[in-house]
């Protein structure tokens, strides 16, 4: 009698947390979503009081969007495609020379330096001698995305790669594994977690590389659909152009975190949830 | 090694005598490295200097100019370069400090309630996601060329982490020492001042530097849209006259005074780290 | 000064109290399946005069000095001392995971100079499962290192987890399992390759009392079944006394062996052998050794 009187009172217990749980969560995000509500509804009220070609409304917006759509999908293709080459570029890279790097104490010890250098230098400042060797089109802008992402992934794969225990390392040895066989095996796969991380930051920063190239070399992308609309003062089509790029931006760093999800999973590597 | 007489007997000759061999032992190792990294670094510039030279040998000038054309232009224009580089570097300064202050006092404001804690941090995880560099037109038609649109455009990118760093750093109390103080009866303005402060400097001086990193980049963008005045607006403008040699030591200027502002924002960090005894595990 | 004499020593001291002490059990003879060696085996492990020195930044550590030390087949042998006495180095020195500074080590009788022998199994405290493996393919790792086909090895790994007692488990994550399932897999994954020794480093430290008392129960079981040459480290009097035939006491600053006490109690050992005379006995006396060490602060 007292198991089942115990074991109903647990079920309850566990129903009605996950209720409040649930509530509270409801609130949250209605919360949230006021906010932006109450965000969109100023900049309308903000915008009403102004000249459109100084601070288009959101309304104002959609219809310069609508308006120069064919500009934009150009531009957002091109930006896409720039982000997308120049993110797997760096990250590919970034992986190859931060295992190199971190399997071989000789070459941390001597590009120590030359990797802080790089870490310190904002690759963004490049961008006109970039554009002025490579062109006006996508490659320039693909080569600085991938140096931009490059960083990021090296740094946490060499990081990722050596911060193994002490006894993993052991077995492999006492297992008379070559270096190789303990880095395929053992470090690479422990360090992603590490590497993802270094990923995520690599593709915001391929996406801002971009943009700032777009900026400079002009010609194609959202960047230079922007400059199009800032030089002609047609603030609606740079707002709109703003716009896309934001939401570029959010889908790819969400579609890297969803891949970093499933990539740990897999592995089951993933850390166990927060309560 | 076989087992052959030891040169000693005692315990305390044949400590010293392993001890002389590890210590021998070690240093040639250290000397071995300090020699490959010697050599290897000289190689690496060595080989880059080079690859400029051979370049430059291939290229046309207006594409690649050789490392010699490059410092005779920056002696004829050193006084182009010197004038722009006093607005560039003002306007990271200003733009640092305003995105810092900014950042820290709404982080403060907002780490005092739960509820827009809570309401807040979505936003600023997406905000992450989103490249805040696409700005730099809105806020030139807003603010117009001059320098205050650079400022806010380094402000606007140097804010977001110290944000979100003040706001963590406040929340980070550790639990126990939170126990203590309202045991004592410490008020929620006391708890703050006294601990919560302080838990969140180590975060909060990792924002500043990463802030003073940021505020740069926000300048040069700033600069390259506007193309009027400072190293950046130089850059652009060598580039659209082709004149290379100038872009090329511009660049190198204005990699310089970026690696200056990354070197001196560590070094402030581990200084502010250090006077406040929080370098290190544990706080 | 080799610790062998004082062994020998021992020996004929144990074996007299034996006799004297119990004449019940002297009159008897050892059981059929007794683990306990012949003089005669031949030696598996042999370390003579082993010194072992390093560097650690500031520090100097002389680790092991003047160490030999023979070890018969299907002997259990356990290593004890205070912390930083040396013992995991010595393990590791056997291993061939670390160079010594003066001396030879030889297993089988071929020198031990590098790591990877296919003659040596090895568990260590933090059972180094990887994570991202099922217990199955935790096990199979060594095969792959050996470059045998899995195909082949698969029965035998199968065959491993249910000595260990783990039927059934096969396809669960470390993340899955309990410490002391997780140090089973680890003694099954040391098996796999059929080594003739077996090198464990404190591979019930991290356990529960309860549960580290249960594995000495199990290890005797599984050592019964798949009789091999262990060498065990760990820093529990009561677990070493329980496990083996002869218990190697260490000092620490520099690492000398002090003394290796018999343990005069006959295999198949069960829970009972804990309260016997000879138990307590042996027990107190690796107490007292350790306790007449001078205290080596650091």
């Amino acid at each position: 009698m007292r198991e089942v009187t115990r074991e109903f009172l647990k079920a309850k217990e566990t129903r009605a947390r996950a209720t409040r749980l649930w509530r509270e969560r409801v609130g949250e995000n209605l919360a949230r979503l006021a906010v932006l509500l109450a965000v969109l509804g100023l900049w309308h009220v903000v915008a009403a009081r102004h000249d459109a070609a100084l601070l288009p409304g959101p309304g104002d917006t959609y219809a310069g969007l609508v308006r120069g759509w064919s500009l934009i999908w150009t531009g957002a293709v091109d930006t896409v495609t720039e982000i997308a080459l120049g993110f797997a570029a760096g990250v590919v890279a970034g992986l190859v020379l931060g295992s190199l790097i971190g399997q071989s104490k000789t070459l941390q010890g001597v590009l120590h330096p030359f990797l802080i250098l790089y870490q310190a230098v904002p690759k963004i400042g490049l961008a006109p001698m970039i554009v002025l060797l490579l062109g006006f089109g996508i490659l320039p802008k693909v080569v600085l995305a991938a140096m931009s992402a490059l960083f990021p992934v090296l740094e946490n794969t060499i990081l990722g790669v050596q911060r193994v225990d002490e006894d993993g390392v052991r077995l492999f040895r006492a297992l008379g594994a070559s270096p190789f066989q303990t880095y395929w095996k053992f470090r690479l796969i422990h360090a992603l977690p590490s590497i993802m991380t270094g990923v995520r930051v690599a593709v915001v920063l391929a996406t801002v590389s971009v943009v700032v190239a777009e900026f400079v070399a002009g010609r194609i992308g959202l960047g230079a659909t922007m400059m199009v609309g800032y030089a002609q003062l047609d603030t609606a089509l740079v707002f709109g152009a703003l716009v896309v790029l934001t939401l570029i931006g959010l889908a790819y760093y969400f579609g890297v975190f969803l891949i970093e999800r499933l990539v740990l999973r897999w592995f089951n590597l993933a850390p166990p949830a927060r309560s | 090694m076989a087992p052959e007489a030891l040169p000693a007997k005692t315990h305390a000759e044949l400590f010293q005598y392993f001890h002389d061999l590890e210590v021998a032992a070690e240093a040639r190792r250290a000397r071995r490295t300090r020699r490959i990294n010697f050599v290897g670094r000289v190689l690496l510039v060595a080989g880059a200097l080079g690859g400029w030279w051979l370049m430059a040998a291939f290229y046309p000038p207006v594409l690649v100019p050789s490392p010699g054309a490059t410092w005779r232009a920056f002696l004829a224009e050193i006084d182009t370069i010197w004038k722009n580089t006093p607005p560039t570097m003002l306007e990271i300064a200003l733009g640092f400090l305003a995105g810092s202050a900014l950042g820290i006092g709404l982080g403060g404001l907002i780490a005092q309630s739960r509820w827009a804690e809570v309401i807040v941090t979505p936003y600023l995880v997406v905000s992450q996601a989103v490249p805040k560099v696409a700005l730099a037109p809105i806020l030139i038609i807003f603010l117009g060329y001059g320098m205050g649109s650079k400022v806010a455009m380094a402000a606007l990118i140097a804010f977001f982490p110290l944000l979100e760093n003040t706001i963590t750093g406040l929340r980070r109390a550790d639990p126990d020492s939170l126990r203590l103080f309202q045991a004592l009866g410490a008020s929620p303005w006391q708890i703050f001042t006294k601990l919560r402060v302080f838990s969140a400097l180590p975060l909060v001086f990792a924002g500043l530097r990463i802030a003073a990193v940021l505020a740069t980049l926000g300048a040069i963008v700033g600069e390259f849209v506007a193309g009027n005045r400072g190293l950046g607006a130089l850059l652009v403008i060598s580039m659209g006259t082709f004149s290379t040699p100038l872009l090329y030591c511009t660049m190198i200027v204005l990699t310089a005074l970026a690696l200056g502002v990354y070197v001196l924002a560590q070094w402030l960090e581990r200084k502010a780290l250090e006077r406040c005894n929080l370098a290190g595990p544990g706080i | 000064m080799t610790a062998h004499t004082s062994a020998v020593a021992s020996d004929a001291r144990a074996a007299a109290d034996v006799k004297a002490a119990t004449p019940g059990v002297a009159a008897a003879e050892p059981p059929e399946n007794s683990q306990a060696p012949k003089e005669s085996s031949r030696v598996v492990i042999h370390c003579r005069d082993v010194h072992k020195f390093y560097l650690a930044g500031e520090q100097s550590v002389y680790a092991l000095q003047d160490i030999d030390l023979e070890i018969r087949e299907r002997e259990f042998v356990s290593v004890v001392g205070k912390s930083g006495c040396g013992k995991s180095t010595l393990l590791h020195c056997i291993a061939g995971l670390l160079p010594v500074s003066h001396g030879e080590i030889a297993i089988n009788g071929e020198r031990v100079q590098k790591p990877g022998r296919r003659d040596i199994g090895m568990v260590f405290q933090t059972s180094a499962l990887l994570r991202w493996r099922t217990a199955l393919e935790n096990v199979l790792l060594p095969a792959e290192m050996f470059g045998l086909s899995r195909k082949d090895i698969e029965p035998r790994v199968r065959e491993l987890l249910r000595l260990v007692d783990l039927q059934g488990f096969e396809k669960q994550y470390p993340n899955q399992l309990s410490g002391g399932m997780q140090q089973r897999v680890a003694i099954a994954r040391a098996l796999v390759h059929d080594p003739s020794v077996l090198l464990m480093d404190e591979p019930f430290g991290a356990l529960d009392a309860h549960t580290r008392e249960n594995m000495n129960l199990e290890l005797m079981r599984i050592w019964e079944a798949t009789p091999k040459t262990v060498l065990f480290v760990t820093h529990d009097l009561q677990e070493a006394t329980f496990l083996s035939n002869r218990v190697v006491v260490m000092t620490a600053h520099p690492g000398t062996i002090q003394e290796i006490v018999e343990v005069p109690i006959p295999h198949p050992r069960t829970r009972d052998v804990l309260y016997t005379r000879e138990f307590v006995r042996t027990v107190k006396h690796l107490r007292e050794l350790l306790v007449s060490q001078r205290d080596g602060g650091r």
